[in-house]
């Protein structure tokens, strides 16, 4: 049996601000322990008329307390109930929104939901597309979004994911399975199947026994690790376009350099024949040197060029 | 299931749009490296979370 102080009870013990958590909610939370069969509440500044009326054979606090200070001491000891001191060793709320910057809350669990958030709606939307293009779901997203913009605890937060991320993936493998340049390697799909049903039922009953301050940090550990693959992989695809577009013009220019070398005799012959003994015949050799990429961005140049040279051999011509 | 309603229909029309630009060149190595930033924000914010409200050493009485 678990009695919890009422509002009015809390307020007169810790001030006006309190209590954060209002005595329904404190029950419900309460009562859903399984080793809670009965949640009482006592608007006295102490437990005294409930410690008479329900008589119990221990009374338990927690480790704020120690057996000299608990304040029913002496009513306890008037009705031969033992006390006892339990729990963990109890750190306080009070300390959080003293270290927390003004105006934000750190409160490990946010305040009450907001169902609907535009930016966090905004958000999601950007999310599974990067997380659909990135092919990782939308999960990495979905999950600190619900957290720290609509204000569901981390783990509820967790679990929405799971349904948003499904409903999208599925939609998403549908698509790209029936696109005709779709790029699904089933046999993969199939050979990793095996790991991750397992992998997903491990995950789901670890998530429900760990403790918000642990996932937090598994999920931390994650991102990071899954920023480092796609930074690298970021950078492995820029390089490797990279060499390819280097390759492209390396290629372009051989064959540049080769069609030059083919053309040029032919066409130093034909000058040659149209114009016997003109110097001014020879084609200019800064043509050859520029590759013809070059020359078709710079074709008003190059159309410059060859309508120099041929005032140039006509000038020769005539001289001669 | 209220707040999941509206995120379902925005993650499916972002899984769309996800679909078709990723068969457009260019678009995944931008994608990447927004995710990079994005996962490096996400994991900056939990863990100013968890560092934030990490146990704090004294002891608090009073009431349940």
């Amino acid at each position: 049996v678990v009695a919890l102080n009422t509002d009015e009870s809390v307020r007169a013990l810790k001030g006006a601000k309190r209590p954060l958590v209002p005595l329904a909610e404190r029950a419900e939370l309460i009562a859903a322990l399984r080793c809670v069969d009965y949640v009482t509440s006592f608007g006295e500044r102490d437990l005294e008329a409930t410690l008479r009326a329900l008589r119990p054979d221990v009374h338990a606090k927690g480790t704020d307390y120690t057996r000299e200070s608990v304040p029913e001491r002496e009513i306890d000891r008037e009705l031969g109930i033992e006390i006892a001191i339990c729990g963990d060793p109890q750190g306080s709320i009070e300390h959080a929104p003293r270290r927390a910057p003004r105006g934000r809350s750190l409160v490990s669990e946010p305040g009450p939901p907001k169902r609907y958030s535009p930016l966090a709606l905004v958000l999601w939307l950007g999310g599974a597309f990067l997380g659909t293009i990135c092919g990782v779901g939308g999960g990495i997203f979905a999950t600190p979004i619900l957290h720290y913009l609509v204000r569901v605890p981390f783990q509820t937060a967790i679990g929405t994911s799971l349904v948003l991320v499904f409903v999208m993936t599925t939609v998403a493998t549908g698509m790209e399975a029936t696109r005709l340049d779709g790029a699904i390697d089933w046999q993969v799909v199939l050979l990793l199947l095996t790991g991750s049903i397992p992998g997903a039922w491990i995950g789901y009953r670890v998530s429900r026994r760990i403790d918000t301050r642990t996932l937090k940090l598994c999920f931390i550990a994650v991102l990071l690790a899954a920023a480092a693959r796609t930074w690298t992989l970021a950078v492995e695809v820029g390089q490797r376009s990279d060499r390819r577009r280097d390759a492209r013009r390396g290629a372009l220019r051989l064959g540049d350099r080769a069609r030059d070398r083919r053309r040029v005799p032919r066409a130093d012959a034909r000058n040659r024949r149209r114009h016997p003994g003109d110097p001014g015949a020879v084609p200019d050799p800064a043509r050859h040197e520029l590759p013809r990429s070059a020359r078709v961005q710079h074709g008003d140049e190059h159309r410059q060029r060859r309508a120099v040279r041929s005032r140039c051999t006509s000038a020769a011509a005539r001289s001669t | 299931v209220k707040a999941a309603v509206p995120f379902t229909a925005l993650g499916v029309v972002g899984a769309v749009l996800g679909v078709w630009a990723v068969h457009l060149p260019g678009w995944s190595e931008v994608a990447r490296i927004a995710m990079t930033v994005l996962l490096v924000f996400v994991a900056a914010r939990l863990a100013w979370d968890v560092w934030s409200t990490r146990a704090a050493p004294e002891v608090q009485r009073g009431a349940s």
